[in-house]
C-alpha cells in the first residue's frame, strides 16, 4: 500500500528525517512513536509532500516524491494535521463536504451520512462555524472530512492531544472503527492508546527508526517502555525540528 | 541584546527556517529578511565619504550636456526621498502609499513660503516644508498606528488621495490649477543657484547629509527595532522592543525626506505641480528601492539613478517608458529579489571565496 | 424632493458599481491571500475593451461586452500566470508589489494603444431617463443597479452553494489545510484571477457610459473600493455590499447637499477614519494556519 524508502527531511542544517524506510500494507494500522523533536511529524509532512523531502514515497506503487500536496491528497494519501485545522469558517457540514475534494472517483470509503453515524454528536452542529467547536468535536471533524475523501491511507498527527480522558476514548474508538476500513499511520505521545489501535509500532529518535515493535508481544513491547524511559540520550534542543 | 533582534539582517539562524507557509494572506514576513548584503556593514560613514567624493568628481566629468546634468540632479533629489522610503518600506517594513504626496506636501509648503510675504530664505523654506512633512506624517502614523500591513496600505492610500484632492483645490496654497509658477531659485549665502551645474552643489550637500543620517540609523538601535518589529511584531513587542515607536520615528524621518526632497524641487525647476508627484513617481519610487535592492541604504540611491537613466535610454522610445518600469520592476521582483546592491553584496562574497562556506540554499523548499 | 431622489439614485447606481469593484478584488483576496493593485486598471481596461469592441469591431453592444467580459477572464489568467505563479512561495507582499508592476504595465499598453486622449462608451438605453417624483434618472443607472444586482446574487450563491466555493473559502481559512484536502491552489487561483477580472470589467463597462473612459479611470474607483472592503470588512461579501451602498449614498447625498466642493473626500476620510479606530477593519475573519 505504502511504501518509504530512504526519507529524509532537511531544515537549513537540521537534519530532522535521516532515512526512514517503511511499509504499510492494506487495511494495517501502524504507529509512529518518539519524544518530541525525534521527526515524527516532520515525516508526516514529507509524506503528504507539505515540506520536501529525499527519498522515494509510493502508495500502491505509484510514485508520489515529485507530486504537489493536493495531488497526493487526491491519490488517497490523506493528512489529519497536528492541532487538526478544521476550517474556521466553514460550518461542519461543509467543512466535511471539503473531504469530496480530495476524494476524486474512489467509491469506497465514508459517506457523508456514513460521517455523521460514526461521530453522531456532529449531527446536531451541522451548522455550526468551526471556531465554535470544542477540540473533541473538531477532531471529529478532522477525522470525518479525511474519512469522506476516502482515503488508501490516513495518517493522523496526535489525535489525542490536548483532549479531555472521556473524549480520547472517543477518539480510539473511532481510530479503531477506522482501521477497519483503512490502512492508518499514527502518529501518537500516547503509547498506551497507539498500541490498542495499532498492530505495530516503529520508534523515531533523532529522525531515525531505532525500534520496531509488534504491539501483540508483550516481550517487545517491554523493551519499547523500556527506550522510553530513557537508556541513551534524551533529546536535546538542537536537534528538535518539528514545527 | 534580547534574541528577537539578533536574527535581524543575518543569514537565519536554524531553528528559525521558515516553516512551509503557503501562499497565506497574512504572511508578515520581511521581503527583506535574507537579503542584507555584507557589504557596507562596518563602514557607512567611510562609504558615504567615498561616494559624496566621488560624486563630486566624476558627475560634473561626466555630464557635460544641460540635459545630462538636469538627470544627475534629479537623481540626487529622487535618491533622497527613496531613502526616506527606505526607511519607511524597508527598515520599518510599512507599506505607505504617501511618499510622493510628502513630497508634493514640502513642495508646495516650500513654494507658499517663497511667495508669501514671510519670505524667508531658501533654508528657510526647506525647513518648513520638512517640518510640515513630517508634522503631518506624525499625525497619520499616530492615527493609524495600530493598522498592519494592507490597513496601512490603504490608511496611506487614502491620505495621498485626500492629498490629491484637497490640492487641486486649496489653490491658495497650491496655486492656480494646483500648479505653483515662479518660485524664485534657490539662494544661499548671498548667491544664486540657477544653473545645473550650480544647483548641483546643493543638492549634493543635501544628499550628503540624508546619506550620513541614514548612517546614523543603519548602525542605531532604532534600526535593530523597527526590524525586528517588521520581522516579528509579536516577538518582538513581547521581548521588550519599542515597536510602535521604531516605526512611527522611521515613518516620520522617511516622509520628511520626502518633503525634503520636494521642497528642494521648486526652487529648482520653478514650478511645484500635483503631476510631478503623480501615481507614475510613487511606483516609480517602489521601483528604485527593490530595483536597487531593499536591503541596503544605497538600494534606492542606485535605484533612482536606474529610475532617472531609463527614459534617457530611451529617448525617441517615451511612449514605452511606463511599461519599461512595470516590466523591469516585475523581472525585478521575480528574478533578483535582492536588487542591484544585494547581487553586488552576493558577488563580493562570492570573490571573497567566503561563499562556499556559506550554506547551501535552497535546503528548504517551500511547497507551493 | 427632486434632488433628493436623484441624488439617491446615483448614490445606489455608484454604489452598486463599487460592490462590483470591491467584490472583484475581495474573492482574489479570499482565494489568494492577495491583494490586487492592478485592479483599477482591470477596470479601466475593461472599459477600454468594451469600446475597442463596440466601436472598432462594430459588435452590437451587449454581445459586445459579453466579448470584453470573455477578454477579461483571459487577462486575469495571464496575469495568474505572470504575477502569482512565479511567486507563489514568496510573501504576499511581494505578491501585491508585483500587482503594482502589473498596474503600470497594463496602464501603459491601454496608453499605447488607446492613446492618452478620453474615450466614451455609449450606453446600448442611449441617453433616455426615468422620471420619478420629478427627477431624471439615466436609464443606464437602472441598467447598473439591475445588472450588478443579479452579478452579485450568483456571486453569493457561487461562494455559499458550490464546491469552488467552499475551496475557495477553505484557502482563506487556511491554506496549507486546504492543500491537505486535494484543493488544487493553482486552478482555484486562476479561476479567481478571471472571475475577479471579470468582475472588474463589469464594472468598469457598466459605468463607462456615466463618464469619460481615461486612463485614471479605474484607479479612484478601485481606491473607493477599498474604503468599501474596509467599512464592509474585509470578510464578507454581504458586508462588502452594505459597505459599498453606505458610502456611494453618503458620497451622493451628504457631498450633494452639504459639501459638494470635497464630496470626492468623503469615503477616504471614512476609510481612514475606521482604520484609526478599527485598525483591523469593522469585521475580523478567523483565521488559522498550519
Amino acid at each position: 500500500m505504502l511504501r518509504v524508502d530512504d526519507l529524509h527531511v532537511r531544515y537549513g542544517t537540521t537534519h530532522a528525517v535521516r532515512g526512514i524506510s517503511l511499509e504499510l500494507g492494506a487495511g494495517e494500522a501502524v504507529a509512529l512513536l518518539g519524544a518530541n523533536g525525534a521527526g515524527k511529524t516532520s515525516t508526516l509532512r514529507a509524506l503528504s509532500r507539505l515540506v520536501a523531502g529525499e527519498g522515494r514515497i509510493e502508495l500502491e506503487g505509484e510514485d508520489l516524491t515529485r507530486l504537489a500536496p493536493e495531488a497526493v491528497a487526491r491519490r488517497g494519501l490523506i493528512h489529519v494535521p497536528e492541532g487538526r485545522h478544521v476550517f474556521a469558517t466553514l460550518t461542519v457540514h461543509e467543512n466535511i463536504l471539503m473531504g469530496l475534494t480530495a476524494r476524486g472517483d474512489r467509491s469506497d470509503g465514508f459517506s457523508v451520512d456514513g460521517v455523521y453515524e460514526l461521530f453522531a454528536p456532529l449531527r446536531d452542529l451541522r451548522g455550526r462555524l468551526g471556531y465554535a467547536l470544542s477540540g473533541g468535536e473538531q477532531q471529529m471533524v478532522a477525522l470525518g472530512r479525511a474519512l469522506v475523501a476516502a482515503p488508501r491511507v490516513l495518517m493522523v498527527d496526535e489525535p489525542s492531544l490536548g483532549l479531555a480522558p472521556v473524549i480520547v476514548e472517543a477518539v480510539e474508538e473511532a481510530l479503531r472503527a477506522i482501521s477497519r476500513h483503512t490502512a492508518l499511520l499514527v502518529v501518537e505521545q500516547n503509547i498506551d492508546l497507539a498500541l490498542r489501535v495499532c498492530s505495530r509500532a516503529s520508534i523515531m529518535k533523532h529522525g531515525e527508526i531505532v525500534l520496531e515493535v509488534d504491539a501483540g508481544d508483550a516481550h517487545e513491547r517491554e523493551a519499547l517502555m523500556a527506550s522510553y524511559l530513557g537508556r541513551g540520550q534524551p533529546e536535546g534542543p538542537g536537534t528538535s525540528a518539528e514545527s | 541584546m534580547n534574541e528577537a533582534t539578533t536574527p535581524v539582517g543575518e543569514p537565519a539562524p536554524m531553528g528559525a527556517a521558515p516553516t512551509t507557509g503557503l501562499a497565506g494572506g497574512e504572511t508578515t514576513a520581511p521581503y527583506a529578511k535574507r537579503l542584507r548584503p555584507g557589504i557596507y556593514r562596518r563602514h557607512h560613514y567611510l562609504a558615504v565619504v567615498v561616494f559624496v567624493v566621488a560624486t563630486a568628481v566624476l558627475a560634473p566629468m561626466f555630464a557635460e550636456s544641460r540635459s545630462t546634468q538636469f538627470l544627475v540632479n534629479l537623481w540626487l533629489v529622487y535618491s533622497i526621498t527613496g531613502i526616506g522610503f527606505y526607511w519607511v518600506f524597508g527598515l520599518a517594513g510599512r507599506f505607505a502609499f504617501c511618499q510622493t504626496f510628502m513630497m508634493a506636501l514640502g513642495g508646495y509648503m516650500g513654494a507658499w513660503v517663497a511667495q508669501s510675504s514671510l519670505g524667508g530664505g531658501f533654508l528657510v523654506q526647506v525647513a518648513l516644508g520638512v517640518v510640515l512633512s513630517a508634522g503631518v506624517a506624525t499625525a497619520v502614523g499616530l492615527l493609524v498606528r495600530r493598522a498592519q500591513a494592507f490597513y496601512f496600505a490603504i490608511a496611506t492610500i487614502a491620505v495621498a488621495e485626500m492629498g490629491r484632492v484637497f490640492f487641486s483645490k486649496a489653490e491658495w496654497f497650491t496655486g492656480m490649477n494646483g500648479t505653483r509658477t515662479g518660485i524664485p531659485p534657490i539662494r544661499l549665502f548671498g548667491r544664486d543657484y540657477i544653473a545645473e551645474s550650480e544647483v548641483f552643489w546643493i543638492f549634493l550637500g543635501g544628499l550628503a547629509l540624508v546619506l550620513l543620517l541614514a548612517a546614523v540609523i543603519e548602525r542605531s538601535p532604532l534600526r535593530r527595532d523597527a526590524v525586528a518589529a517588521r520581522d516579528n511584531a509579536l516577538v518582538a513587542a513581547v521581548a521588550g522592543v519599542p515597536t510602535g515607536r521604531a516605526q512611527l520615528t522611521l515613518f516620520v524621518l522617511g516622509s520628511a525626506m520626502g518633503g525634503l526632497s520636494g521642497a528642494l524641487m521648486g526652487p529648482w525647476t520653478g514650478t511645484t505641480g500635483d503631476t510631478s508627484f503623480g501615481i507614475e513617481l510613487a511606483i516609480g519610487i517602489f521601483l528604485m528601492l527593490l530595483l536597487g535592492g531593499i536591503g541596503s541604504m544605497w538600494g534606492p540611491v542606485v535605484g533612482a539613478a536606474f529610475y532617472v537613466a531609463v527614459p534617457d535610454l530611451l529617448s525617441g522610445f517615451d511612449k514605452y517608458a511606463t511599461i519599461v518600469y512595470g516590466a523591469l520592476l516585475l523581472v525585478t521582483i521575480i528574478l533578483m529579489p535582492e536588487g542591484i546592491v544585494g547581487g553586488l553584496g552576493r558577488l563580493r562574497l562570492r570573490l571573497e571565496g567566503r561563499w562556499r562556506r556559506m550554506r547551501p540554499k535552497g535546503a528548504v523548499d517551500a511547497v507551493g | 424632493m427632486e434632488k433628493f431622489v436623484a441624488l439617491t439614485a446615483s448614490g445606489v447606481a455608484y454604489g452598486a458599481v463599487l460592490a462590483l469593484v470591491a467584490l472583484g478584488f475581495i474573492v482574489l483576496y479570499k482565494a489568494t491571500g492577495i491583494i490586487n493593485f492592478a485592479h483599477g486598471d482591470l477596470v479601466g481596461l475593461g472599459a477600454y475593451l468594451a469600446v475597442w469592441v463596440v466601436d472598432d469591431l462594430n459588435l452590437p453592444s451587449v454581445a459586445g461586452y459579453l466579448v470584453a467580459l470573455a477578454l477579461m477572464a483571459v487577462v486575469g489568467v495571464v496575469m495568474e500566470r505572470v504575477v502569482r505563479a512565479p511567486l507563489r512561495d514568496k510573501p504576499v507582499l511581494v505578491v501585491v508589489i508585483a500587482t503594482l508592476a502589473m498596474a503600470i504595465v497594463i496602464r501603459g499598453l491601454i496608453a499605447l494603444w488607446q492613446g492618452s486622449n478620453p474615450k466614451t462608451l455609449v450606453s446600448p438605453v442611449g441617453n433616455r431617463a426615468l422620471h420619478v417624483a420629478g427627477a431624471a434618472i439615466a436609464q443606464q443607472r437602472v441598467v447598473i443597479v439591475v445588472v450588478a444586482t443579479v452579478s452579485i446574487a450568483g456571486l453569493i450563491l457561487l461562494f455559499q452553494r458550490t464546491s469552488f466555493g467552499r475551496q475557495v473559502r477553505a484557502l482563506a481559512a487556511d491554506p496549507d489545510t486546504a492543500v491537505l484536502m486535494g484543493v488544487r491552489g493553482t486552478y482555484v487561483a486562476m479561476a479567481a484571477f478571471a472571475l475577479s477580472a471579470v468582475f472588474a470589467g463589469l464594472a468598469g463597462i457598466l459605468v463607462a457610459p456615466l463618464s469619460a473612459v481615461d486612463l485614471n479611470f479605474g484607479f479612484s474607483l478601485m481606491v473607493t473600493a477599498f474604503a468599501v472592503a474596509v467599512v464592509g470588512g474585509f470578510g464578507s461579501l454581504g458586508g462588502v455590499v452594505v459597505g459599498a451602498l453606505v458610502i456611494g449614498l453618503v458620497q451622493q447625498l451628504v457631498g450633494g447637499y452639504l459639501w459638494p466642493e470635497y464630496a470626492g473626500l468623503l469615503p477616504y476620510i471614512l476609510m481612514f477614519a475606521v482604520i484609526s479606530v478599527r485598525p483591523e477593519g469593522l469585521i475580523v475573519v478567523e483565521r488559522s494556519r498550519l
